[in-house]
Parts: structure tokens; C-alpha cells; sequence
């Protein structure tokens, strides 16, 4: 039992994220996250102090943001700048990669509840574009269904997030990620990308309008890759 | 038995492999290298396959110890893309004219499929997460219900493609090819510049940083800040830093434990470094090949070819065209 920053960390509960190494712990009372960014050895040292603290930055940032604007995010406890250290509130839920798989056995609803899930997450995203927030890495990953209710989504991991002059091109790139990341992961799952653009759209029509022009020409775009081996 | 002739040649390669049941038993290849401060154009590199591609033909025949090809060869497998199609359509000639020659079923093969079913064949890796590198294609891939699937790409230039360009405007030589020479010249760059890091979820972009370092890192260069060594040092340690993060992020996302290096530019040793650490710090397993199957080679088409002859896949001759852009994607993997 460790009571480092006043929490009571659970050493096994250590998951290995992307980026960082994640602890259960106790905070002040609280169920809380304890999220360490670690030292990546495999990158000079120089880049690597540079980019763990970009990220952390960015995730403050990106989740205050986020919560002003009233979308769901962890809330953040303490943070230890020297050490790349983040503890937050926990959610309790499965991400939401398990979850859209967990809906595979009910057939018939599956479509009317991954389309609501689709919806919320749309108009969640929107929200924060419109404030000029840049998630930077929307996978299903990276999004947790709290208590498994699609209604009450909460996004996290906002360490590649941007804000500040964002344009309708890199809120299109931020759906293109999180489009492409579905079909890959989820297979079959087409309707919820239609479900959250239509989410995305109904929040604000001229953002929409300006952000599915952009995405249909990134798509075209992420087509032509494919050229010499 | 089954015994596959296949050949390559959809870049400045050209190969024939020849593959019977996992073995390979000849896979001599030759490089087009363009003059100095240049990049290889399609109509050249096509020529040089041409005068090369009838006694690549010959040697490996020769060196497999086939001597009647048309009853010791079960098929012959050619490179349909993606690639360049004035150098995949002398492949596909050749191909064409040996299958009805010898009486033998012709395979059209997707390039990139190749490399990863001969990394598999050659490492042993049962269901890797696949880094895929190389002057036209850098692909995050993992497989799931009969598709490789990419998980995370460039949005812009391959990373070679980046690295060819960079080494051509420092003007070091294209033989035996320019990332060799960075990756040697890297080893004695000390100076780190930085450089931007541009990675979008699971997607990479080239496109800034090399035009960041043709202008901000060439003008450090004429300073005398920073010599040529310390740019391919710092260059080669930012774009290789992005792909093992987007890698890392697709095998947190997958909750893979393995790892595939495939493609030209996983010959890099500082490249299969980092990927053996960063393995190293998530308890995963890395595979990765040497110069011989890394790099363009006919084999691996034979490799892929002999999946899908097994599978009951084969073309005509009326169907074996080739195609600049073909995703590794929208291949139906029916032998897995």
C-alpha cells in the first residue's frame, strides 16, 4: 500500500496504457486513477521529457475544456508535474470498445442502443469542437459507458488534444480518426458511424455542414495513400 | 507439395522467389539505384526491370534445381499493386507469358500482403499487431474476421518516402539506398533539433517535418549549427519515435502481445531497437526480418501466392491486371 499524494494506491491493479501506466488508488476518500506517464527509453531523452509534458498539459487543458462545455470527462484531483503524474476521478464502466462488443449477443436491440450510443457520442464531440477543442486520438479506447448506460458517455485520455486555432479541418480529422478506428476495431459497425455524424450534425448545423465537407475530402484523401511498396 | 514461382518488381526492385511448402529455395533480386540527388521515375525503373527481370527468371529456376518448370511448379504468382505500374506491368507480362507457356494457373498478389505472410513464414509470429514500412506504405495492421486491418496510416508521405527526399537534398548517394546511408550517417549525429511530431490518434503525418527540415534544418546546416550527421540523427529519432508510439497505441488498443516489423525500412536497426524497448516495457514479443525478406523480394509474393493457391484461389490470364492503389484492406484473407 503506497500513501504517496494521499492516496492509497493498489499496486496490482496496474494497467499499461498507450502511453502511461494506470493505478487504481483512493483519493482524499474518493475511488480515484492514478495515470503515470512514464519514461519511454525507446525515444531520446530530450523528445521524451518534451512530449510527457506537452501531453499532460494537453490533458488538463483538454479536460477542463471539455467539462466547461458540459461534456463528461474524469475529474481531476492532484497532478505532479515532475513526474508526469495525473490522479482523476474513476468511472466505473466498461470502454466503450467493450461495450459495442458486449451488444453483440441482444441482435434485435443492438441497432436501436449502439445508435443512441452513436448519437450521444456525435453530439458529445461536436460540443467540444465547437468550443475549439481537438480530442487528437477518438478511438472507442478512449471512452468510457458509465455503469454500461450509452446516455452517460464520459471521454478521456485527451493527452494529444489541441485547442486554440482549430479549423474545419482538423475537427474532420479528429472524425476521420475516430471513423476509421471503428471500422477497424468493430467489425459490421457502419451504422453507429452514420449515428454519431448525424449526432455530430444535429448540435450545430453550420459546424456540421462545414466539418462533412471536410471529412468527405480527408476520406479521399486517406484513399490515395495506397501508392508504391 | 505445393512449389510457387513468384516475382516482384513494383518499385526499384525487381525479384523472383521461388517457395515450396514454407521453404525458400531461391530468391535472387536486383535494385534499380538512381544517379545522385534523384529519385527513380517509372519509365526507367520499368527499363531496368526489363533487362533484368528473363535472367532473374533463370536463376532462380537454377538455383532451385528446377529444371522441367512446367511439372515441378504448381503456379506463378506476379504483383498486382499497389506499386508503380509501368515496373508492375513488366512483372505481370513476364508472369503471364511463363503461366501459359508452362501450362501453369497464374496469382495475381497485393504487395503488402506479401510482406506480412512472409514475415509471418520467416519469424514465426502467429497474430501480430504489423508495422508495415517502406518508400510508399507505412501502416499500422492487425487481422480480425478475414481482413488485415489498418488501424493507423500516414495521412501524407510514407516514411521512406520521407527519408529518400531528405537524403536527396543533403545529396547522399542512392546506393545502396539513401535510408542505409541516413541510418549510417545517424550513428554519428549527436545534436538533437527539434523537429515537429505531428501523430493524429493512430495516424502519422511526414508531410510538415519534411518540410521543416528542408527549410529550418538546412539553413541550421549553413549556419554550421548542426552538421548533416546530426540532422539524420534527429530526424530519423522523431519519425521512427512516431511510428513506435502509433504501434504501441494500436497494440494497447487491440491488446496484441505481438509485434511484426515488415518493409524496406524495417531493415533500420535503430528502428528495430526502439520497437524491441518499447516491447520490452509492455511484456510483448517482436519479430522482425533481415535485408533478405524485409526489402522488396519475390518470395513473399510466393509466400502469399502459395496461402491462396492452397485456399483455391487462382486467376486468369484476361484478369491478371495491375493497379497502382490497392489497400491492403481489400484483400478477403480466406486462408486464415
Amino acid at each position: 500500500m503506497n500513501t504517496a499524494y494521499n492516496s492509497l494506491l493498489d499496486p496490482d491493479s496496474l494497467r499499461q496504457g498507450a502511453e502511461a501506466k494506470l493505478y487504481d488508488c483512493v483519493y482524499l476518500g474518493k475511488p480515484a486513477i492514478l495515470k503515470e506517464r512514464f519514461s519511454k527509453k525507446y525515444r531520446h531523452e530530450e523528445l521524451d521529457k518534451r512530449l510527457n509534458f506537452a501531453r499532460l498539459r494537453a490533458e488538463i487543458r483538454g479536460i477542463n475544456k471539455a467539462q466547461q462545455v458540459g461534456v463528461k470527462a474524469p475529474a481531476i484531483y492532484f497532478v505532479d508535474t515532475n513526474r508526469h503524474i495525473l490522479i482523476m476521478e474513476r468511472v466505473e464502466g466498461p470502454t466503450a470498445k467493450d461495450w459495442i462488443e458486449s451488444q453483440r449477443q441482444r441482435a434485435e436491440e443492438e441497432f436501436k442502443v449502439q445508435a443512441k450510443f452513436g448519437e450521444v457520442l456525435g453530439g458529445e464531440i461536436a460540443k467540444i469542437h465547437l468550443s475549439g477543442l481537438i480530442h487528437g486520438d477518438l478511438t472507442t479506447s478512449n471512452m468510457i459507458v458509465k455503469n454500461g448506460d450509452p446516455g452517460n458517455l464520459h471521454l478521456i485520455d485527451f493527452g494529444l488534444a489541441n485547442s486554440g486555432k482549430v479549423i474545419a479541418e482538423d475537427k474532420g480529422v479528429d472524425l476521420y480518426v475516430l471513423e476509421r478506428a471503428i471500422q477497424a476495431t468493430h467489425i459490421n459497425c457502419e451504422h453507429i458511424v452514420d449515428a454519431i455524424l448525424n449526432g455530430y450534425k444535429s448540435v450545430n448545423a453550420k459546424q456540421g455542414e462545414a466539418v462533412m465537407a471536410r471529412l468527405i475530402a480527408i476520406r479521399l484523401r486517406g484513399r490515395k495513400r495506397d501508392m508504391v511498396g | 507439395m505445393v512449389c510457387i514461382l513468384g516475382i516482384e518488381g513494383s518499385a526499384n526492385k525487381v525479384g523472383v522467389g521461388i517457395i515450396r511448402d514454407g521453404e525458400v529455395l531461391a530468391n535472387p533480386r536486383e535494385t534499380f539505384i538512381a544517379p545522385l540527388g534523384e529519385g527513380f521515375r517509372p519509365s526507367e525503373t520499368a527499363q531496368h526491370h526489363r533487362q533484368k527481370i528473363v535472367q532473374l527468371v533463370i536463376k532462380a529456376l537454377h538455383e532451385a534445381g528446377i529444371q522441367d518448370p512446367e511439372k515441378m511448379l504448381d503456379g506463378i504468382a506476379h504483383t498486382k499493386g499497389p506499386g508503380m505500374n509501368a515496373p508492375l506491368q513488366v512483372c505481370a507480362v513476364v508472369a503471364r507469358t511463363i503461366a501459359l507457356s508452362w501450362n501453369l494457373p497464374i496469382i495475381p498478389v497485393n504487395h503488402c500482403i506479401g510482406h506480412i505472410e512472409m514475415g509471418r513464414l520467416i519469424t514465426g509470429a502467429d497474430n501480430p499487431v504489423v508495422l508495415y514500412v517502406s518508400g510508399g506504405n507505412t501502416q499500422v495492421i492487425s487481422y480480425s474476421a478475414q481482413k488485415y486491418r489498418i488501424f493507423g496510416e500516414t495521412i501524407d508521405l510514407a516514411v521512406g518516402n520521407c527519408l529518400d527526399r531528405f537524403a536527396r537534398t543533403i545529396r547522399l548517394s542512392n546506393d545502396p539506398s539513401p535510408g542505409y546511408n541516413i541510418e549510417q550517417a545517424a550513428k554519428k549525429g549527436k545534436k538533437f533539433l527539434q523537429i515537429p511530431y505531428t501523430i493524429k490518434g493512430m495516424d502519422v503525418s511526414f508531410s510538415g517535418i519534411l518540410a521543416f527540415i528542408e527549410s529550418k534544418g538546412l539553413e541550421a546546416l549553413r549556419n554550421g549549427l548542426y552538421t548533416k550527421e546530426d540532422l539524420c540523427f534527429s530526424l530519423q529519432e522523431t519519425i521512427f519515435s512516431m511510428l513506435i508510439e502509433i504501434t504501441e497505441r494500436a497494440m494497447a488498443h487491440t491488446g496484441s502481445k505481438e509485434l511484426l516489423l515488415v518493409g524496406g525500412v524495417a531493415c533500420n536497426l535503430r528502428l528495430q531497437e526502439m520497437a524491441r524497448i518499447m516491447c520490452e516495457e509492455r511484456r510483448a514479443k517482436i519479430f522482425a526480418t533481415d535485408e533478405r525478406f524485409c526489402i522488396d523480394n519475390g518470395a513473399m509474393i510466393a509466400q502469399a501466392a502459395y496461402l491462396m493457391f492452397n485456399a483455391g484461389l487462382q486467376s486468369t490470364v484476361d484478369k491478371t491486371t495491375t493497379t497502382q492503389r490497392y489497400r491492403t484492406d481489400q484483400v478477403n484473407v480466406v486462408w486464415r
